[in-house]
């Protein structure tokens, strides 16, 4: 996907003035809201959270030994392991195999790894043609469109637009009525949908965890289209990235309830299914070929650093649901795969800092996201240690690199700083002293355009402090 | 592409400032943290997160009365088979439910799909499927209504004590193991709950006393 | 460690005034020193003190939020607590001046030291002093905004509904989403004002809908935020810091108010 995270201010703008996007994500902010609910009402939920954190630094700490252990036993089940340091790398892995397999079509699960890893336009460019099964992804197959959400990924589309979606492109397949109800729009996508599963010569999902135990994976939907992708077709193709292993199922099993719980307040999903390798002899059901392409991309420099805590990320989508300002601009706006505080953090290391400025700038510190993170991470912590390298690296805007500047300048010497303020504090006090407050201010328009500012009383704390010191003196004298 | 292995790998270790074959420290915990508080029992516990999933449940005396009650479901709903059934299930007395009986998995042409349970998690209420030789993995997911035999004896408390009871030798191996906790549901039209997105509109639960 | 000249055995405080605090509303720096002598504290407040460098940390500055930091840890050296009425301020004392000397062992240490004995003001007066007899009063039904550095990183939640709670004539309601952030965010609500101004247009369609007359927060940059939408939007909505309520100090213009009412 080609990265536009530069222009985050004049999409967020756009989005902000789109009216189908502020009713879908108005319904966003009362999803999450009632998700909360869920999992305040969870008992132990701090104390699964705690033990989920502990489980997955561990794992990263060896995390060479774990992939090496889930390999050995994916091949003792009959999987291929494919390794892919590129996005480019696991492009031509999975061409391969569909070439291989002589496959004209594919169905396709949800997969945010498939995203990274530019899978759409590589089946695309190999004449391949590539069935979403995902409804929110169908949906956007339709629109041509990313996926807004990690989860819900065509959470920004409202029902009116789905339904001139499906008029538009059903009509050719002899439907005439305008569909209105939402049960009829999914009649009619489950039974075109239901023909490509059994057309298919390929299924291609993604994977929520690796376990490296018994060589399994794991999938997680509620619609149950990831297992029919993954039991119907001939072949199997599961796309991961390297920090999904886990240790062993007890430990998938932790993590698996607070996914569910933190991106649906669900205490499971409706489908969480762990998928060994091939179909056993006798079996009537299942893949006869399945491969796993485990992708890198940057995330063994993650484990180096500072954004170590980042790969402990498992999906859940609870940074973004609970972001306010995702909540107003809505994930395209963030002009990658990734959207929301975790995108954030993620978008710099898979791509560049140099075009990805605005992302953690966009962001108020509120901490809401870090507080909900099931994983813990110190999502606010690393947004500064991102502005840290854009100061070094001098990519911090020009104003804030001005203004910050010489605001620590002033603030370090007192005296200087306490002449100035008073002289400002009194000529902004006599600016707006009749109605409190200044409805335009030179150098603050960003303030003023939309909201006033409120007048300072007139002399600062620090004068008339020491006025009240004096008087006090000197009526002890 | 095993170079690309060697490579990331060597990365990995790198990053981490280990050899190959270091020392791996112990795993932080044996025992696992439990979801939901002791003391309550396991079988309400069950019945209260059905209510929530949208999960049915009715108690039957006997396995034999498995095909009557199968039945029964498809005069309630105005189904008329065929019938899939598990070959687990391939020796109850089918019969006598007058439906067309295929004995193997589903395909897309049959509406009920009646499927063994390996077992039953009160916390999360969720049914634990094998998929293997005698339980088709294609029941529980082509067929828009899924019935699931659940002997009660299989009820645990916590998704916990599942995993020893799948490594126990004598489970054979399982292609996966699907926990199902609801029918199949999908919110992605405008943000409206619709059941029977790809999978069972409906499950219903036929359990063993 | 600085010793100081005392003139009491009472509690000496230190209070950091915050700038802007020092600047835009010096009513709340002397309710937050009232509220303090009332609680048989001994108030003096640094002259030495200008900033707590939050700007500079926020803005990935970091050398310059360390300077800063130096000069708050010299001047509150000796006090027996640092108090100051803002969330946002005293967790960039308490939480983050830890993190920007984590390899700097000696101030390091200085820098725990001071986070040991520095509180905000309202969680001070009910946790640290357990103040709870208050002798004020104010006519009107309030609404609480919790600010996010107070809320999330000092756990402020439930003193200052307890505090105001005692205050006479006043009636707390809370309105819907209290604890979303209000779009101020330091530098965010320049650098991406649309964004901001959404974020607080919401936050006073909440307000106006909880049919409160008065809002109380206790972080100035977030009420000045808030306050700026609200006469914006010609809301009659009075807006105070809740160390002015609870010292009783509402007898002047509240935060965007003229002379003339």
């Amino acid at each position: 996907m080609q990265l536009s995270s530069a222009n985050f201010k004049s999409a967020a703008r756009a989005a902000l003035h789109e009216p189908n996007l502020q009713a879908a994500m108005a319904e966003n902010r009362n999803f999450a809201a009632h998700v909360r609910v869920q999992v305040d009402g969870t008992a132990n939920f701090q104390g699964l959270r705690a033990q989920a954190k502990a489980i997955k630094d561990h794992t990263l700490a060896h995390l060479d030994h774990y992939l090496e252990r889930y390999e050995a036993a994916a091949i003792k089940q009959g999987t291929q392991v494919h390794w892919a340091q590129t996005p480019e790398q696991a492009q031509q892995i999975v061409v391969d195999i569909c070439r291989q397999a002589s496959a004209r079509s594919v169905i396709k699960g949800k997969t945010m790894i498939g995203e990274e890893m530019g899978i759409n336009d590589a089946l695309a460019r190999a004449g391949i043609e590539r069935y979403e099964t995902d409804l929110g992804e169908y949906i956007l197959q339709l629109a041509d469109e990313p996926p807004s959400h990690i989860n819900g990924p065509a959470i920004h589309k409202t029902l009116e637009q789905v339904q001139d979606l499906f008029h538009e492109h059903h009509k050719d397949l002899g439907r005439e009525s305008f569909l209105h109800e939402p049960a009829e729009l999914l009649a009619e996508a489950r039974r075109l949908l239901r023909k490509r599963f059994f057309e298919a010569e390929v299924g291609i999902t993604g994977a929520n965890f690796l376990i490296a135990e018994d060589g399994s994976h794991v999938l997680v939907t509620n619609e149950g289209n990831g297992d029919l992708t993954s039991l119907l077709p001939k072949v199997r193709i599961v796309l991961a990235s390297i920090e999904k292993v886990l240790p062993s199922r007890a430990d998938a099993g932790v993590h698996l309830q607070l996914l569910a719980l933190s991106a649906t307040g669900q205490p499971l999903t409706s489908y969480t299914s762990l998928y060994g390798g091939t179909k056993n002899a006798g079996e009537l059901d299942g893949a006869e070929q399945c491969h796993v392409v485990l992708l890198d991309n940057g995330r063994s420099e993650m484990l180096a650093g500072e954004f170590r805590p980042m790969l402990r990320c498992i999906r859940c989508a609870a940074c973004m649901d609970n972001c306010p300002v995702y909540n107003w601009v809505g994930g395209h706006a963030y002009g990658w795969i990734y959207p929301g505080p975790m995108g954030s953090i993620w978008t710099p290391q898979l791509t560049n800092l140099e075009q990805t400025v605005d992302l953690p700038n966009a962001c108020t510190l509120n901490g809401r996201c870090a507080e909900v993170c099931p994983m813990q991470i110190p999502l606010p912590d690393m947004m500064r240690v991102l502005r840290s390298q854009h100061w070094q690296q001098q990519l911090t805007a020009t104003t804030t690199r001005w203004g910050i500047g010489l605001w620590a300048a002033l603030a370090s010497r007192p005296r200087l700083y306490r002449l100035l303020t008073a002289m400002a504090a009194r000529t902004m006090a006599w600016a707006g002293s009749k109605r409190g407050r200044l409805s335009r201010l030179p150098l603050a328009r960003g303030w003023t355009e939309q909201r006033d500012m409120p007048a300072p009383q007139g002399a600062t704390f620090q004068q008339l402090w020491q006025q009240r010191q004096a008087d006090k003196n000197g009526s002890e004298q | 592409m095993s170079s690309s292995r060697q490579a990331i790998l060597s990365d990995v270790r790198k990053a981490l400032g280990r050899e190959a074959h270091s020392v791996i420290e112990p795993h932080p915990f044996k025992e696992r943290i439990a979801l939901s508080q002791a003391g309550i029992d396991p079988y309400q516990q069950f019945l209260a997160r059905l209510e929530v999933t949208g999960v049915t449940l009715e108690a039957l005396a006997d396995i034999s009365q498995v095909p009557e009650a199968v039945a029964a479901f498809c005069t309630r709903h105005q189904l008329h088979g065929p019938l899939a059934v598990a070959p687990a299930l391939a020796s109850l007395p089918w019969q006598q439910t007058g439906l067309q009986t295929d004995v193997g998995t589903a395909q897309g042409h049959h509406p009920i799909g009646v499927a063994q349970a390996f077992a039953g998690i009160a916390a999360t209420g969720s049914l634990v499927m094998l998929a293997n030789a005698d339980n088709p993995a294609g029941l529980n997911f082509l067929p828009e209504y899924h019935l699931v035999v659940l002997d009660k004896s299989r009820l645990l408390g916590q998704l916990d004590q599942l995993w020893p009871l799948l490594s126990h030798p004598d489970e054979g191996t399982a292609q996966a193991v699907q926990l199902i906790t609801g029918p199949s549901s999908t919110a992605d039209i405008g943000g409206q709950l619709l059941y029977g997105a790809h999978g069972p509109r409906a499950v219903h639960i036929l359990l063993i006393d | 460690m600085a010793t100081m000249t005392r003139s009491s055995d009472k509690p000496l405080v230190g209070l950091l005034h915050t700038c802007l605090v020092d600047f835009y509303r010096p009513s709340i720096g002397f309710a937050s020193v009232q509220l303090l002598e009332q609680a048989g504290c001994e108030v003096r407040v640094p002259d030495l003190q200008t900033c707590c460098g939050q700007p500079a940390f926020n803005s990935g500055n970091f050398d310059q939020a360390r300077a800063m930091a130096r000069q708050v840890i010299k001047a509150f050296a000796g006090f027996d607590y640092v108090v100051g009425p803002s969330g946002s301020c005293m967790s960039q004392v308490k939480v983050h001046y830890p993190q920007l000397f984590a390899d700097e062992p000696d101030w390091l240490a200085q820098a725990q030291e001071l986070a040991g004995r520095s509180f905000e003001l309202v969680s001070f007066l009910s946790d640290v002093l357990n103040k709870t007899d208050l002798q004020s009063s104010y006519q009107g039904t309030v609404t609480y905004h919790d600010s996010c550095s107070g809320l999330r990183e000092l756990g402020i939640k439930q003193q200052p509904r307890k505090q105001l709670e005692q205050v006479q004539g006043l009636s707390l309601v809370e309105m819907a989403e209290a604890e979303t952030c209000c779009g101020f965010g330091g530098t965010f609500c320049v650098k991406y004002p649309e964004i901001s101004v959404r974020m607080a247009s919401q936050k006073v369609s909440n307000i106006q809908a909880s049919g409160a007359d008065t809002l109380v927060g206790g972080d100035l940059g977030c009420l000045l935020n808030i306050s700026g939408r609200l006469t914006r939007e010609g809301s009659p909505v009075r807006v105070f810091h809740v160390a002015e309520v609870l010292a009783g100090m509402t007898q002047i213009p509240a935060i965007g108010e003229g002379e003339m009412r």
